[in-house]
């Protein structure tokens, strides 16, 4: 889905580790899981708000941190370490103690890695380099001392010696190092997290994302879509977020066209992603029932799947999930006017058949659609406002829509669905032949009935 | 020496490249850089089989190399940095200072960008002049965009004839030497393309010199200052030498290796008159010879350096002399 992917990039990820982590994002489905997670992000906010500098001196040493886990899976076989392994350790465990230091954050285990650098830094300079140190073996201290002053015949030999000598020491740090390899381990999942749950932190406080509420149906209040809302923002335009309630069964919304339907769908779905990866919501509250799978029926297949027609392509998908439907429950089912592309006798009874069958199911589904009368009174039904009545002789355009377009939700008794696809093309401005052949023909058609 | 970074770059394979490089490593004496632009890989050359030399670097000196090559270093160093935004297909590049006088071979990054973050980075780490080892006979790395100064070696690896040695030696420095076009800053935010300089500049609809016959008319018919910011072509300078006279006829490049042309259709074109000048120019230090041919002949070496000393105004330097001499 475009929106979650546009939210993860912007993810202000620091290290490699941290990258590793997104590309392996769990969907969690259980409550406790995802609780867990909503718990760390609340600590690291608080964190964030209350300690800035420290949490600023942390990134900063983040960006020195780099992905050794290799290195350390090597610590596993009777492999020797080498000067470039041994100084890539030495280097993680440097910045590492620094970042372990500075805080503690109770979602991490943060074991010492002291040790791993007293073994490494036998000279205690604390520096980011390393070699065979003088100080490991006083031999290996002579015959450097010697080398310096030899001839080229002698230097070659005790370049030999030298070699070998360093070559046991290596064994002998390797070995050592050996008994802080769960520490390492620990330490690299630790800075993954670290940098991970920072960066959901820090995202959650600046698109004003919220923590939300675990239920077992769904409720917002602001609900709004993060992407969308950042660029009418660029625009200097308003975002207007909507209140939605969705239980178990199917709840059908109405509305005329470019009142945003299909924002609603992806918002939802974006919203219930975010919380089963374990992420805050981008709505004022939010209360969300955990659900196994998420299923968005939502644009034109027609391109995504080649030679098939878009209806084709709408009915395989939904094929799919009545499929997955027979094996498991507790799923989100968002279609976007399902059926558009047929016709309009059949294509009403397509969206009735669904509703009734998806509204025997202990999911949760939603359906937009313009047809009339696909739902009995059981259907729970919303209606977007649409266009303000006093807006109805301004112009419509691109500036202006979302100045005319109330986007909030009313509940129904009755399935209305509103007629204002002539309003609106008339607001538009719409070729005026068109416009009153369109009146003409509806004033015959009434008369008939 | 005011310069921060030097080229070391030989004529031909076995030109006496890394005895040069050796030499000025021994000689200098500041806090010393040294890396390679590319991979000079093997220590058998593959065509000559003759041994490569390795790289001889003195204590503290900071070097920059390929894991694997670290990996084979035959001195004691301790590592500074390991690059992971500068891989070749040897590892990642090593950044390390020597604690003792010992051998090392270099391999660095190929591209220009990342040369060049390279020479910072060990610059970071105090170094006061980094030292380029040219990757094989290419002259790239000399490019002023890269190093602020060339070394050049040559030697009879080039050629064994020794009024060939002389002549292509003195053909490469008059090309290092070429004056700087004055305007060369309104040319050098131009993008790549070829260019008519006139009162104004007037770009060429054709994208390199490969393809100058299928312009409408004659090049010189749209003007007599021609500036590419491609590589300017042997066949093209013949081209224009079949013109009775080139007297007024300029030809601008970025800089001396964009220059492909040999030393007779370069001498021909200047006669009739014709001008080539760069955007920069490259300040050539030294020239360094080697007599020794790898396939087993001696030139003479006195003689090499007197012959050219006649036509370059350069200090000339016999690196393996004055190696002996040293000991």
């Amino acid at each position: 889905m475009f929106e979650i992917d546009h939210l993860l990039n912007k993810l202000e990820i620091i290290t490699p580790l941290g990258q590793k982590r997104i590309k392996n994002l769990i969907f969690f489905t259980k409550e406790n899981q995802i609780s867990t997670e909503l718990d760390k992000i609340a600590e690291t906010i608080e964190k964030i708000q209350k300690e800035k500098e420290k949490i600023e001196k942390i990134k900063t040493n983040l960006m020195y941190i780099k992905d050794i886990s290799k290195t350390v899976e090597r610590l596993k076989g009777d492999y020797i370490l080498d000067d470039i392994e041994l100084y890539e350790i030495k280097y993680f465990s440097l910045y590492y103690e620094e970042i372990r230091k500075i805080m503690t954050f109770s979602y991490l285990k943060q074991p010492a890695l002291e040790k791993v650098i007293e073994i490494l830094d036998p000279d205690g300079n604390k520096l980011p380099t390393f070699y065979i140190y003088d100080s490991y073996s006083k031999e290996l201290a002579k015959i450097r001392k010697m080398k310096k002053t030899a001839c080229e015949q002698e230097k070659k030999e005790l370049f030999l010696k030298e070699t070998e000598i360093e070559e046991k020491i290596r064994k002998v740090l390797t070995t050592k190092l050996k008994k802080y390899m769960d520490n390492l381990e620990q330490a690299l999942k630790d800075v993954e997290e670290l940098d991970f749950v920072l960066a959901k932190a820090k995202q959650a406080i600046d698109y004003g994302f919220t923590r939300p509420e675990i239920s077992d149906y769904i409720s917002y209040q602001g609900l709004f879509n993060p992407v969308i809302k950042e660029r009418l923002e660029k625009e200097g335009k308003k975002y207007q977020p909507i209140d939605i309630k969705l239980y178990e069964g199917v709840t059908l919304i109405t509305g005329a066209n470019m009142t945003g339907k299909t924002v609603i769908l992806r918002t939802l779905a974006l919203s219930q992603y975010l919380f089963q990866y374990g992420f805050y919501v981008p709505a004022k509250s939010a209360k969300i029932k955990v659900l196994k799978k998420i299923f968005l029926i939502s644009g034109d297949y027609q391109s995504a799947l080649n030679g098939l027609s878009s209806y084709a392509a709408e009915m395989l998908k939904l094929n799919e999930i009545l499929k997955y439907l027979k094996e498991s429950e507790q799923v989100m089912i968002l279609l976007d006017e399902l059926a558009r592309n047929t016709n309009p006798h059949e294509g009403k009874l397509i969206v009735k058949a669904v509703t009734r069958i998806l509204n025997e199911l202990s999911s949760i589904s939603l359906i937009t659609t313009h047809f009339n009368n696909v739902a009995d009174k059981k259907i729970r039904k919303l209606r977007i406002r649409g266009i303000k009545k006093e807006k109805l002789t301004d112009k419509i355009s691109p500036e202006n829509i979302t100045e005319i377009i109330d986007y909030s939700l009313v509940e129904e008794k009755e399935e209305i669905v509103p007629e204002e696809a002539l309003t609106i093309a008339k607001l538009l401005n719409i070729d005026n032949k068109l416009i009153d052949t369109i009146e003409k023909l509806k004033k015959e058609e009434n008369f008939h009935e | 020496m005011q310069f921060e970074s030097i080229s070391v770059v030989g004529l031909e394979k076995n030109a006496g490249k890394t005895e040069t490089l050796n030499y000025i490593i021994k000689k200098l004496d500041k806090k010393m850089g040294v890396t390679s632009i590319g991979i000079d890989g093997e220590s058998i050359d593959q065509v000559t089989s003759m041994p490569k030399p390795e790289i001889e670097i003195k204590e503290g000196t900071i070097f920059a190399t390929a894991e694997k090559f670290y990996r084979q270093k035959r001195l004691t160093a301790e590592i500074l940095s390991i690059e992971d935004s500068l891989r070749t297909s040897l590892g990642r590049i090593v950044i390390a200072r020597a604690l003792d006088r010992g051998k090392v071979i270099l391999a660095g990054p190929q591209s220009t960008v990342k040369i060049r973050k390279l020479i910072e980075k060990i610059k970071s780490f105090g170094a006061e002049v980094v030292l380029i080892d040219g990757a094989l006979s290419r002259l790239s790395p000399a490019s002023p965009v890269i190093t602020d100064a060339m070394i050049l070696a040559t030697g009879a690896a080039l050629t064994i004839n020794m009024n060939e040695l002389v002549k292509k030696t003195k053909h490469i420095v008059n090309l290092i030497q070429l004056d700087e076009y004055e305007n060369n800053h309104e040319l050098s935010k131009l993008e790549d393309g070829i260019y008519i300089i006139s009162d104004k500049i007037k770009k060429l609809p054709i994208k390199s010199l490969l393809t100058f016959k299928s312009l409408e008319k004659h090049i010189l018919e749209y003007g007599n200052k021609i500036y590419l910011t491609g590589a300017l072509t042997d066949n093209f300078i013949k081209y224009l030498n079949k013109q009775k006279s080139l007297k007024e006829v300029e030809i601008i490049v970025k800089d001396f290796t964009k220059i492909f042309i040999s030393p007779e259709t370069y001498t021909l074109f200047t006669k009739k008159g014709g001008k080539i000048k760069v955007l920069k120019t490259t300040k050539l230090i030294a020239i360094t010879i080697n007599p020794y041919s790898p396939y087993g002949y001696m030139l003479n070496s006195d003689e090499i350096k007197k012959r050219l000393k006649e036509v370059i105004d350069i200090p000339i330097l016999n690196v393996r002399e004055d190696e002996l001499c040293l000991k």
